[in-house]
């Protein structure tokens, strides 16, 4: 197989203009927060036991909050400071309230040193693992499979291709391309330890088609490292080609039925911040206590910033300058698939991967007139008109009888939709809906 | 503006608006795809005009007004809000440019008051008829005053007295007519359909701005020209001749009366193709392009329900082709 793949779906996109965070433009560091908040959650729905209680003084690095089970992650303090209260947060993805910690800054930004290992890549396949769950990876990829439960497939799902995810997922998300620009070395570090722990046949990095700048060093990278196993995909940067459940279908050709996991087709997706921190984890013992973030949009200093989780997302938001004119609008994690937040107060956490500040827009919904640019879109090959259509009429197994599950919600349809009709969320009520009723039975 | 702290300055507003993503919509609005056709549309209405004279422009100012008074009347009879959204406009330009130039006015107000009030209203408006509206007219017409409809004159433009001609696709027509002529539109012919040059320009601008999917027409055109070669007609004539270039690119485009898929579109315009052809060539009317159109609009549902693909992860994995 050759080093450099190339894959492009030139007739499906989505074309939005750029934003202007000029490609090179270096990742910045903001000043500590005076508090930040940390929702006891791992995953979806899966809550954790704090080990710390109101009052106790912590450090940053500091395991704050873990879990009996081995497929949750731990969540570790972002700031030295003192725990001033649990509160109720309601979390967007699973919708209903959960606990956070409230930790007050002291200032100092002191934390504990983390174990240090000489020789990374020496160390058992297990001992990876147990510094990578200790670390607390999670919320990078959309699927919200921590990295360890991701690193230990079930036996009998051997994983024979890795795809680490460079790319930009959405349009305006940076973040990753960025990261891939100025981290390069710790990210294929991590792809190596990867590779050493799952041992598969190919690795993908997956990257931009435009990146030709990366593209040298990582084939610099592979030549020195001896890498045999690594491959360069170049994907043509539109949406929703990189929506990542529909990356092993762009690279291998392989699709994930619903209901299975990636790991069940073999193949294991790690976002580049992922080989990223894993790299932290297993080399230095860092956990994961921060990342990347774009903040982009209505604020007058759009940057990518390097944020620590727990950050609310106002102090993100006065850093850039602050809201330019009538924007009234926080959307996270991107405009085609994210949801907006209501509260300036809510803080970022390990699913958020971007903050874009958008103007409050109507949309006038019209009768469907059957132009078919929906189903032309559709990266799963739907009909989401007709689905839309089943869901407005309550007709909600028909909707299962016409794939409803194959749907990944990348928000293609509803973006592309003349007459406004939001295709997307007729869907998602209907799927919520057939849900409900799998409960009933 | 839906914060709650309306006396704070927004740089620290608390709180903020929150609907449903996507937050972003393509420029391309169902209202902006009704104006962008009907500004394409003005080519082979220019066209109509500069051939056929001031009655061209009567006959198409008779349309529309009536399309518009007709949606209106409809809409209000329903209890329906009426939406300025074109589409009105549309099917009364199409059916004047269907017209012969001499029709006499009241029955193009027929055919109009047939296509908005019966084949585009009372099917469920628009997104739900199932044949053209225009064509669905025009047959209307065509059915009840054969000869006003089949009554042809010499394009000379303002002024003079009109000249009998043959009728388009006729065998004196083929005799005397030059085919650069009917490249150009210098020929006998409904108002809207003698110029190919014209409505080809018209038609490839809404390709490229992606308002009509291009497979239907290239599969009609395409299917029209090889069918009528194979059967021994000379196809260039078939292409440029009648309706067949106004029918693909403006009437067999309709996207609530043709199929949704990719595949089944070409389906539909390979279908009208070959029917074209044996009605032009075998029935006893010289041309058949709205009838083709209509009968593969009754097509459609059948075809979207058997052209589907099967969604992601339904079909079965394929391995290892990287």
């Amino acid at each position: 197989m050759a080093l450099i793949l190339r894959r492009n779906t030139k007739s499906k996109m989505v074309r939005l203009p750029d934003y202007g965070i000029t490609p090179g433009s270096p990742i910045e560091d903001i000043p500590l927060p005076s508090k930040i908040i940390l929702p006891l959650l791992s995953q979806y729905g899966k809550t954790l036991n704090a080990i710390v209680k109101k009052g106790d003084a912590v450090l940053g690095k500091q395991k704050i909050a873990d879990s009996e089970d081995f497929n949750a992650t731990p969540l570790h303090a972002t700031i030295s400071g003192e725990v001033t209260g649990v509160i109720k947060l309601i979390d967007p993805s699973v919708g209903r309230p959960i606990d956070a910690l409230v930790i007050t800054s002291d200032g100092e930004d002191k934390s504990i040193e983390p174990s240090a290992v000489e020789n990374p890549q020496s160390l058992a396949v297990e001992d990876m693992i147990g510094r990578i769950r200790e670390a607390g990876i999670t919320g990078n990829e959309t699927d919200s499979i921590s990295a360890h439960v991701r690193l230990c497939p079930p036996q009998d799902n051997k994983i024979d291709a890795v795809i680490i995810n460079g790319s930009q997922r959405e349009p305006y998300l940076t973040a990753d391309i960025h990261l891939m620009q100025e981290n390069l070395d710790e990210v294929l570090s991590g792809a190596t330890i990867i590779n050493k722990i799952l041992s598969p046949a190919d690795i993908f990095i997956a990257i931009d088609a435009d990146r030709y700048d990366i593209v040298d060093s990582l084939k610099d990278y592979i030549k020195t490292s001896g890498v045999d196993n690594f491959r360069i995909v170049m994907l043509e940067n539109n949406y929703p080609t990189t929506v990542e459940s529909n990356l092993t279908k762009v690279i291998l050709n392989r699709e994930i039925a619903p209901g299975t996991t990636a790991a069940d087709a073999g193949i294991a997706v790690f976002n580049a911040i992922t080989a990223l921190v894993i790299n932290d984890a297993v080399s230095r013992g860092e956990p994961f206590t921060g990342k990347v973030i774009t903040v982009a949009g209505g604020v007058n200093k759009a940057a990518n910033l390097r944020v620590r989780f727990g950050t609310p997302l106002g102090h993100l938001i006065d850093y850039s300058g602050g809201i330019k004119g009538d924007t009234n609008k926080i959307v996270i994690n991107g405009l085609m698939s994210g949801i907006s937040i209501y509260d300036r107060e809510f803080p970022v956490t390990k699913e958020t991967n971007s903050i874009l500040l958008e103007k409050d827009t109507a949309f006038r919904e019209r009768d469907c007139i059957r132009c078919g640019k929906c189903l032309d879109i559709c990266p799963a090959r739907l009909s989401p008109t007709l689905l839309a259509a089943y869901a407005k009429a309550g007709r909600y197994d028909e909707c299962e009888e016409a794939y409803i599950s194959s749907c990944f919600e990348c928000g293609a349809c509803s973006y592309i939709c003349p007459s406004n009709i939001p295709l997307l969320q007729y869907i998602k009520i209907a799927k919520s809906e057939l849900v409900k009723k799998t409960v009933v039975k | 503006m839906m914060t709650l702290d309306t006396d704070q300055p927004d740089t620290t507003q608390k709180h903020f608006s929150v609907s449903a993503g996507p937050y972003r919509r393509n420029w391309l609005s169902t209202q902006r795809m009704m104006y962008i056709t009907l500004l394409a549309l003005m080519l082979p209405t220019a066209g109509a005009i500069y051939f056929f004279g001031y009655y061209a422009l009567s006959i198409i100012a008779v349309s529309v007004g009536s399309a518009l008074i007709t949606e209106y009347l409809v809409k209000r009879l329903r209890g329906h809000p009426f939406v300025m959204d074109g589409s009105a406009i549309i099917i009364g330009l199409l059916l004047a440019l269907l017209m012969p130039p001499t029709i006499p006015l009241w029955m193009v107000v027929v055919g109009v008051v047939v296509a908005i009030a019966i084949i585009k209203e009372a099917f469920g408006g628009m997104g739900h008829y199932i044949f053209n509206p225009a064509l669905g007219g025009m047959a209307f017409i065509y059915t009840c005053f054969p000869t006003e409809m089949t009554t042809w004159v010499e394009p000379t433009g303002f002024g003079s007295e009109p000249i009998a001609a043959a009728a388009p696709l006729s065998e004196s027509f083929a005799a005397n007519t030059d085919k650069l002529a009917m490249f150009f539109g210098d020929t006998s012919g409904a108002l809207g359909e003698t110029s190919a040059l014209l409505i080809l320009v018209a038609g490839i601008t809404l390709i490229a701005l992606r308002v009509i999917d291009w497979r239907i027409p290239l599969a009609f055109i395409l299917t029209t020209f090889i069918f009528s070669a194979v059967l021994g007609a000379d196809p260039v004539f078939q292409l440029l001749g009648g309706s067949l270039m106004l029918g693909a690119f403006f009437l067999a485009t309709d996207s609530v009366t043709s199929p949704l898929t990719r595949k089944g579109r070409v389906i539909f315009g390979f279908g009208a193709g070959i029917l074209l052809v044996l009605i032009r060539l075998y029935g006893d009317i010289p041309e058949g392009v709205a009838y083709s159109i209509l009968l593969m609009n009754a097509f459609t549902p059948l075809i979207d329900r058997f052209v589907k693909s099967k969604p992601y992860g339904f079909k079965k994995a394929v391995k290892n082709v990287a």
